[in-house]
């Protein structure tokens, strides 16, 4: 037989008991957060080359790589070395370790 | 005598003297007028069905209007060959006032809403049966002479599901999958009783049982020209099946999804262009010494060409268009900081976020490695894919985690659903780590690109911990300073003051090391903190003490506020269904920007608020080691503009 029901509350009770039930949990996962955020510091409002996501994002690889001396090459450093040699003309002859070295004096 | 012999043959051989479906309509104690509205819909009702649903079902069925009828329904069929309507119904039809009477509902009107009903019962006669088409058919034959003699243990892949066939359309295994009836794993393809795929559907009476999802889609494929955008692969199903399909609209490319990203500034609003996933691979987080993180967490990785680039291995490190999709794991655990708490309260939905994001919390917040594998799927296996995740991540509400729907079981079932090949049908596999060695074994997964490790770190298929980088960062600092420590753990132990000592004396190479080493440190600091904090909070709650008021009052507003990104569907008001199409898009941009807006300034409210709440002795080491990883900063970048480095624009 073909009804119509009007809405499905039942599913939106039962979900809303639940969000209460782990409230707590997500409270202190939120305090957590409210810390955390002061290390973030990538953001994608300006289209400077410094300031763009993939080199931000290379920061802690740049760091690995320099201490390292270039043993430690992670994929977020690679993905930045591609984007400066594709944006920044004075980047396309420069070595590894030079844009390693820029990426980490940002 | 002969006639009736004639007949009785006839009878017997199928009725094929008849050709296609016939609605009669019982016209006695129905006025001219009455006989003709019905009529108009019935023939109305006919154009719309399918070529091969005509011919495949080509019996007469009687239609008729009656009293005997609950007054909330519309109509039913019996089991062969009648159905009946709501007589109540019936003087609106005929004197025009159903078309024009709205219902509040999906399809608008009275007169829609009866339409359908035609459409919606006749579906349910057709399903019943057992019209497949002829591959099919023989395929079930064969399933079950093979479940006759081999039982259920020996089934082949293709056979799961198919030897207990009996209706034409609602128990067709790939149905199934694609409506959110799912396979419990390590069941031999039973079948869960829960639905989850409740958020956004357009008659909740759909997931009632699989025989009305088949009817109620047929009403929205047959009536309603938006359903190929809204719910594209049971489009595609029903195209497929019949063979034909009806005038529909062209839908944009784009499929909406609402990043769960911890970037508040960001629009949270996004759109991915099927065309450009160049692949999709199995991301896995290795597992820890956490219970509940003991056997990995298993997400999905879409590898995104930046805009502008073909399709091809190039797109592999355009790592900030990658997005990660995730069912979230357990809730109750601290293992769920990495989640960002703001996602963390609701169980098992389908989040996409950034791939950095992932990678970050991951790798350097709780110290565990992450695998990238790419799926061996073809172009179409891609694109459908990443299609179903799309429309999971709006309608599903999973809402409770058992061990036997973990992400590894939720993952499978949206790789099965969403590719459809025959490979993952029979595959049973519970645990993350587990999932990806079954992957690999049916040739899905090619880890062959984690043999050489330095290569799979350099083009992102392995992402390493930064347990292993602090490690590594330690014993530079050991080769270039005479430092007393033997181990990491005890230089991070040193007071933030004794460390900054050195600073001065580290040429380039130790302070990458230095900062690295302080950035661990910082983070040790932030768990101690946070844990402190969460006991202060959870005992001031309990103590009603009022201590945690104002943070309480942000947090609980944050909370109020954040659900929407959970639970996207919450942003769309209840009238559509599916995936949320243009115009439905437009108010979902303002609504949700205006909530990010919201969560931006009280999270930066939390911020100021958290910090006067600790313990002062650790307020003084954080600050300490921030200014520790400022200073290495300043030293550093003085050291490159010393030597003449490169400075970028």
């Amino acid at each position: 037989m073909r009804k119509p029901l009007i809405a499905a509350t039942l599913g939106m009770l039962l979900l809303a008991d639940l969000a209460q039930a782990q409230t707590l949990v997500a409270t202190s996962n939120i305090i957590v957060r409210a810390f955390g955020r002061s290390i973030d510091f990538t953001s994608d409002t300006t289209t400077s080359i410094r300031d763009s996501k993939v080199v931000r994002a290379a920061h802690d690889d740049a760091a690995s790589f320099v201490a390292s001396n270039g043993d430690i090459r992670g994929a977020q450093l690679e993905a930045a070395f591609d984007t400066l040699r594709e944006r920044v003309p004075e980047a396309r002859g420069a070595s590894d370790q030079v844009l390693a070295e820029a990426i980490l004096a940002l | 005598m002969r006639t009736w012999l004639l007949g009785c043959l006839l009878t017997l051989l199928g009725t094929p003297a008849l050709a296609d479906l016939q609605l009669e309509l019982q016209a006695s104690g129905l006025d001219p007028q009455q006989v003709q509205a019905s009529q108009d819909l019935l023939d109305e009702a006919l154009g719309k069905l399918p070529p091969r649903f005509k011919q495949q079902l080509d019996r007469r069925i009687q239609v008729s209007w009656t009293d005997k009828m609950p007054a909330d329904a519309y109509g039913q069929a019996s089991l062969v060959s009648t159905l009946e309507l709501n007589r109540r119904l019936l003087p609106g039809l005929a004197d025009g006032s159903a078309a024009r009477e709205s219902t509040h509902r999906p399809h608008g009107t009275v007169r829609q809403e009866l339409l359908a009903t035609v459409l919606h019962e006749l579906t349910h006669i057709y399903d019943r049966a057992r019209l497949w088409p002829t591959p099919e058919r023989l395929m079930i034959t064969r399933c079950k002479r093979q479940q006759g003699t081999l039982g259920k243990v020996g089934l082949t892949e293709e056979c799961r599901g198919q030897a207990e066939r009996r209706f034409t359309l609602s128990d067709d295994p790939r149905l199934l999958d694609l409506a959110g009836w799912q396979q419990y794993v390590g069941r031999r393809g039973e079948r869960e009783q829960h639905n989850g795929q409740l958020a956004r559907s357009p008659d909740s009476y759909e997931l009632s049982s699989p025989k009305e999802f088949i009817a109620v889609n047929m009403e929205y494929f047959l009536l309603d020209p938006s359903y190929a955008c809204r719910r594209p692969a049971l489009n595609q199903y029903l195209r497929d099946h019949f063979g034909w399909g009806p005038q529909q609209d062209s839908c944009e490319k784009g499929l909406p999804f609402l990043n769960a990203g911890n970037d508040f500034a960001r629009q949270p609003l996004g759109e991915i262009d099927p065309d450009r996933v160049y692949e999709v691979d199995y991301l896995l987080a290795e597992a820890n010494q956490n219970w509940v993180s003991r056997w990995g967490h298993s997400m999905l990785r879409l590898v995104i060409c930046k805009p502008g680039r073909p399709r091809g291995p190039d797109c592999r490190l355009d790592l900030d268009q990658h997005l990660v999709l995730s069912y979230r794991a357990f809730v109750n655990d601290v293992q769920l900081s990495s989640w960002g708490g703001l996602v963390g309260a609701y169980p098992s939905r389908l989040f996409v976020l950034p791939l950095n994001q992932v990678i970050d919390e991951y790798t350097k917040t709780e110290l565990r490695s992450l695998a990238s594998v790419p799926l061996k799927l073809d172009r179409k296996e891609v694109e459908s894919l990443v299609r179903q995740a799309a429309e999971i991540h709006w309608g599903y509400d999973g809402n409770y985690y058992f061990l036997s729907n973990n992400c590894a079981v939720e993952s499978l079932k949206l790789l099965r659903t969403g590719t459809a090949n025959p490979r993952l049908n029979d595959l049973d596999s519970i645990m993350p780590n587990g999932l990806l060695e079954v992957l690999k074994g049916r040739g899905l997964a090619d880890t062959s690109v984690l043999d050489n490790p330095r290569e799979a770190l350099r083009l992102g298929y392995r992402f390493d911990s930064y347990r292993d980088r602090y490690q590594a960062m330690f014993e530079v600092l050991k080769q270039q300073l005479p430092i007393k420590q033997d181990k990491v753990e005890d230089w991070l132990e040193l007071d933030a003051e004794r460390r900054r000592t050195w600073f001065a004396q580290a040429n380039l190479r130790t302070s990458a090391a230095l900062l690295l080493l302080e950035q661990a440190s910082l983070r040790k600091q932030l768990l101690l903190a946070q844990d402190e904090v969460k006991q202060r909070y959870l005992n001031a709650i309990e103590l009603k003490d009022g201590s945690m008021n104002k943070a309480n009052q942000t947090l609980q507003q944050m909370l109020a506020n954040s659900g929407f990104l959970s639970r996207p569907a919450e942003l769309l008001d209840a009238k559509g269904y599916g995936l949320p199409q243009p115009d439905e898009r437009k108010h979902l941009e303002k609504v949700s920007s205006e909530r990010q807006a919201q969560l931006l300034r009280l999270s930066t409210d939390l911020d100021k608020e958290v910090r006067a709440l600790l313990d002062p002795s650790r307020a003084r080491e954080i600050a300490a080691v921030e200014a520790n990883v400022k200073q290495v900063g300043e030293h550093l970048r003085a050291l490159h503009k010393a030597a003449g480095g490169l400075q970028l624009p």
